[in-house]
């Protein structure tokens, strides 16, 4: 099944990134659609920082934030079409697998029953048919991680964000997941980020990498 | 798969000393709440409280004090959460003064905040039901406040930003994931509010216009004012029943607790949010500090000029009815009792929760005292143990005794949802390493059980400063605690009476947000959520 | 020894008859326990007289208010929580005895207590030790300004010249308040309910205690309302409490028509462990160094007819002619039935 978005373009333009100070200097960066740019350092080097900027939880302290031409910069986060995913899936306890991933669409006003569809066929998408019913209590880490994947994508994002999302598991599962990402992003067709601390996985995954 | 395993608390072999622990806590609340109570209904109650309780008037009575309650409840939610969310999710200076302030008055003794609260708002609202739900609000803020607080610290700020950039606006975010995780602490904090707002007796009688009724001020009513016990028997009857019923519906509800860590608040990054938190800061600390503030004020203020008449009244006690240093260091040592035999007693039946399903059973009675009015358990107490054949008068023990069973359900709530949260891998490793069980329990859940203990005992202190009902019976003629002195220079003629009680409630405000800061600074230090 | 001798050499020195029938079994260096409100209060050193005298300790123990205190002995009766109990008043005491409370014991010096306040209750049980009046009081200084002419009897209360001027305390919560609603019903009979009715369109007000009431409504504490009901010694507590020097004369004055006359006794506890250091007790309290200390530590009025008044009394205490009252076992009987058609009257 190919599920894949209009394409777009991700560029940072001279941003400043930090919470009262800037951690860096001006970042300036271009992702085409499909290409995922590895952002590769150790912590505390302002990553996560310019992935929470990107998506607007931080405000920028200067520059710009362009995606698909248009300028992002002041936009509130659920104007942004961002998608984003953590280190921990960071799942919704209180609901079941289906309507996590349905939920993006849910804000766009999508009726239950269509979103819930859409949500299935996402769950098929990342290789987990049959899991709509389940409580996400009951996931294994490798799993819990793919919906997260599936709940950020459900909701047709312009970009993709991923903060070191496959570091809390173990290595064999790591290298599979990073490998399917990979592959999943590019048949979507936006431009990704990808933060890590590990150049393997960064290697695994991204088309290009960036050294902080 | 090892992690999930790791946390089941029933892995780590239970200590033969723990497994029986729960008698200590069982036998107390036995000794000191049911027997009391038995031996009260065995002298009261006949065939006249059964037909008391077919009376339509107790029922009416019944309802509106349910209503009375229902819309305290609404208003303490609806004016705590956000107040909670400021408090634990933005971080601004003064935010832990801030939390120990809204704490202050829960432990006040409630004429004195209910006093206060009329001083200050006498002009605008009038005494009656109005005055009397704001004075719930601004008593059981506290509750909500630390209740909801602990669990909103360990939602991952990170879940709700995913939500946010899914499409969901902040109020969208906030309904749809931040609401749904800290249900089950809202239901419990309503059911603590509910049960305080439903007994609630000293606010009803200063706040209130004698239209305002609840079954604890009808079982006043009837016992001290008709001497009509059976009667009184049967509204105590139907009060504990109320509240037994709201109790075991929450206790039932309660759904399992997520293991988590705290998320700090982080300082706003936008400025605009910035000004919004710190004005929000400044209009929740106005509203806190002002009641109390009018209290201060009352203590160096007469017929509108300013003195200093009554705090050395403090030292020399020249008032009549008895030593206002004496009653502080009486309060003190009472305190200092309660706060080491709840914590104690408390600490066991948390331990003993852990360890053995007899032991959950009686950490859930032991929210019991909840329910049943201080004015009554002192007469229970006084009716078993104030005379022959048990006469523990003599001993000093029965105020003690009756704070410590007071502030027991406030141990219990603290320390469970501590101990429960706390992963047992070091215990299991100190297992592996040939400790015994008691040693291997001891490693895993010690350093978290001595701060909690300390804590709650401290919480427990700070109770028993501000109880007044059980103290008034309880207490001797001359040698009085401090509220129990605040009450009677209140009931007595003249502006020194007033004045030194407005400068003992500010000592008792005082060294309360002392206790409720040193609490929470313990807590912060030893990183266990208190 | 020396506790006794003490005692003896005292005993002759002071007021109190320490007569050879005196039951003098009561052992020195045992311990008394009286039971009292919260409003009981002796000086110091009259405290410590009993002791110097009988070398008998007494150890003063909290009941509350006197309701919660009677309360709690009623359901302690026969096996007591002390030996003697102080301040159980006239709407109390009926039912407390019907208990079986109290243990009889007729005091030396009965003979001392002034007759109508001696034969309110004629029983050996209780001995009534003080009395006092609950009367609406008046600010003067309020009406001089006015210039309106204070109230001169209970029925003035509903002339509409006094509109909105009186305030009265919950009868259920305030024990002054339950004395002028007795008060009425002694006065108006079956009719009461009337006068409460004109009451309440004369637009009374209703606090919840007597010092919300003298404290907060009074127009001398600040409040609206110039008429209020108090006691009868709220005057010369006036005076006595007054911060700084006292005024020459106290600004308020008392309404003497439809006041109540509440009197208070103390009894020898049923059942108690130290029988005749009760009995001592209550000599004591009848004694005339105790009746004249307590004017001005409990504002009432002593029961001993030859117990000297402080200046400030004889000076400033109204003297009611003709108190009203209601008997005991009355009391007992309606209170019930008279608070709930009282709330009903009120539209509470």
């Amino acid at each position: 099944m190919t599920i894949s978005y209009a394409s777009s373009e991700l560029i940072l333009d001279n941003l400043i990134i930090g919470y009262t100070a800037p951690l860096r200097d001006p970042i300036n960066v271009q992702v085409h659609p499909g290409r995922i740019l590895g952002i590769l350092g150790s912590s505390g080097c302002g990553k996560s920082t310019l992935l929470s900027t990107i998506a607007g939880i931080v405000p920028a302290l200067g520059g710009d934030v362009f995606l698909d031409g248009e300028r992002i910069t002041d936009l509130r986060i659920d104007e942004r079409r961002v998608g984003l995913v953590f280190q921990e899936p960071l799942l919704f306890d209180h609901l079941s697998v289906a309507d996590n991933v349905a939920y993006g669409l849910r804000r766009q006003g999508v009726p239950r029953s269509q979103a819930r569809a859409r949500a299935r066929e996402l769950l098929t998408w990342i290789g987990l048919p049959d899991f709509d019913e389940r409580s996400v209590t009951t996931l294994s880490g490798g799993q819990a991680q793919r919906i997260a994947l599936a709940r950020a994508v459900a909701p047709a994002p312009r970009a993709l964000l991923l903060d070191e999302p496959f570091s809390a598991l173990d290595a064999p599962l790591r290298r599979r997941l990073a490998l399917e990402t990979r592959e999943r992003i590019e048949s979507l067709g936006i431009p990704a980020i990808h933060v890590t601390h590990d150049p393997e996985e960064a290697a695994l995954i991204c088309s290009e990498i960036l050294s902080w | 798969m090892v992690g999930a395993v790791g946390r089941d608390p029933r892995t780590l072999t239970v200590p033969v000393a723990l497994r029986y622990a729960w008698l200590v806590p069982a036998g107390f609340i036995t000794a000191f709440l049911l027997i009391p109570i038995a031996v009260l209904i065995g002298v009261v109650a006949d065939a006249a409280t059964l037909t008391g309780l077919g009376d339509i008037g107790l029922w009416r009575v019944a309802g509106l004090a349910a209503t009375q309650a229902l819309t305290s409840v609404l208003l303490t939610l609806v004016i705590g959460i956000p107040i909670t969310g400021l408090l634990y999710r933005c971080d601004f200076q003064g935010r832990r003064g801030l939390l120990a302030l809204a704490t202050v008055p829960f432990v006040l003794p409630t004429v004195v905040v209910a006093l206060a609260l009329r001083t200050l708002l006498g002009d605008v609202v009038p005494q009656g039901l109005g005055l009397v739900l704001i004075a719930h609000v601004y008593v059981n803020l506290a509750v909500v406040i630390r209740i909801v607080g602990a669990r909103w610290s360990r939602v991952d700020p990170r879940t709700v930003a995913v939500a946010r950039t899914l499409g969901a606006s902040p109020l969208t975010a906030w309904r749809t994931v931040t609401v749904p995780a800290l249900r089950s602490s809202i239901g419990a904090a309503a059911a603590v509010v509910f049960v305080f707002s439903f007994t609630s007796l000293g606010i009803i009688a200063v706040a209130g216009d004698g239209t305002v009724r609840t079954l604890e001020s009808v079982i006043v009513r009837r016992t001290s004012v008709l001497l009509d016990f059976p009667g009184a028997a049967a509204a105590a009857f139907l009060q504990v029943l109320v509240v037994t019923l709201v109790l075991v519906v929450t206790v039932r509800t309660r759904s399992p607790r997520t293991v988590g860590r705290t998320w700090n608040p982080r300082p706003a990054a936008r400025p605009r949010t910035r000004i919004g938190i710190h004005a929000s800061a400044i209009v929740v600390g106005v509203m806190l500090i002002a009641p109390l503030a009018t209290m201060a004020l009352a203590s160096v203020r007469v017929d509108g000029a300013w003195t200093i008449t009554w705090w050395p009244e403090l030292l020399n006690g020249r008032i009549g009815v008895g030593s206002p240093q004496g009653a502080l260091i009486r309060s003190i040592g009472i305190a200092v009792a309660t706060g080491i035999l709840a914590s104690l007693i408390g600490g066991l039946a948390a331990a003993s929760a852990l360890a053995h399903r007899a032991g959950r059973t009686v950490a859930g009675i032991g929210l019991l005292p909840l329910g049943v009015s201080a004015a009554t358990l002192g007469v229970g107490t006084l009716l078993a143990f104030g005379r022959d054949p048990v006469d523990l008068r003599a001993t000093g023990l029965l105020i003690p005794i009756a704070h410590a069973l007071v502030a027991v359900p406030l141990v219990i709530a603290v320390a469970v949802p501590a101990l429960t949260e706390t992963s047992n891998q070091r215990g299991l490793v100190a297992a592996t390493l040939g400790a015994r069980p008691l040693r291997a329990w001891w490693t895993c859940y010690g350093p978290v059980l001595r701060v909690v203990m300390i804590a709650a005992g401290g919480l427990a202190a700070a109770v028993s400063l501000g109880e007044f009902g059980a103290a008034s019976v309880l207490a001797r003629a001359d040698s009085p605690t401090v509220p129990v002195l605040i009450e009677r220079l209140l009931g007595r003629p003249g502006d020194a009476s007033f004045g030194v009680a407005a400068c003992l409630s500010v000592v008792l405000m005082a060294v309360t947000l002392v206790l409720v800061g040193l609490i929470d600074r313990l807590g912060r230090q030893r990183g266990v959520p208190l | 020894m020396i506790v006794r001798l003490l005692g003896a050499v005292l005993c002759g020195a002071s007021l109190l008859a320490c007569t050879s029938s005196a039951p003098q079994t009561a052992e020195p260096g045992s311990t008394v326990r009286l039971l009292a409100h919260d409003s009981f209060l002796l000086s110091d050193e009259v405290l410590a007289s009993f002791t110097a005298q009988t070398g008998i300790e007494v150890q003063v123990l909290a009941g509350g208010d006197a309701g919660s205190m009677v309360a709690g002995a009623i359901l302690a009766a026969g096996a007591p929580t002390a030996d003697v109990l102080f301040g159980a008043d006239n709407t109390l005491v009926q039912k407390a005895i019907d208990a079986r409370v109290f243990e009889p014991y007729e005091a030396m010096e009965r003979g001392t207590i002034t007759p109508e306040i001696a034969d309110y209750l004629d029983t050996d049980a209780v001995t009534p030790i003080d009395y006092g009046d609950v009367c609406v009081n008046i600010d003067d200084a309020w009406f001089e300004r006015e210039g309106i002419t204070p109230p001169a009897s209970l029925e003035d209360l509903t002339d509409p010249r006094y509109r909105d001027l009186l305030v009265v305390q919950d009868p259920a919560t305030s024990s002054p308040g339950l004395a002028f609603l007795l008060a009425t019903i002694s006065r108006f009979g079956d009719s009461w309910p009337d006068y409460w009715t004109r009451l309440r369109e004369n637009g009374v007000k209703v606090a919840g205690s007597w010092t919300d009431a003298y404290y907060s409504d009074f127009t001398p504490a600040g409040g609206e309302r110039p008429l209020v009901v108090s006691y009868a010694t709220s005057p010369p507590a006036e005076i006595v409490f007054a911060e700084g020097t006292p005024p020459a004369r106290p600004s308020t004055s008392v309404l003497t028509d439809g006041c109540y006359r509440q009197i208070e006794y103390a009894g020898v506890l049923a059942g108690t462990e130290n029988p005749a250091g009760a009995r001592l007790l209550i000599d004591w309290l009848l004694s005339r160094r105790v009746q004249e200390d307590i004017p001005l530590n409990m504002f009432v009025f002593p029961a001993r007819s030859d117990a000297q008044l402080p200046q400030v009394f004889t000076d400033f205490a109204a003297q009611v002619e003709k108190p009203e009252q209601i008997p005991a076992d009355q009391i007992a009987m309606n209170l019930d039935e008279w608070l709930a058609r009282w709330d009903e009257i009120l539209g509470r």
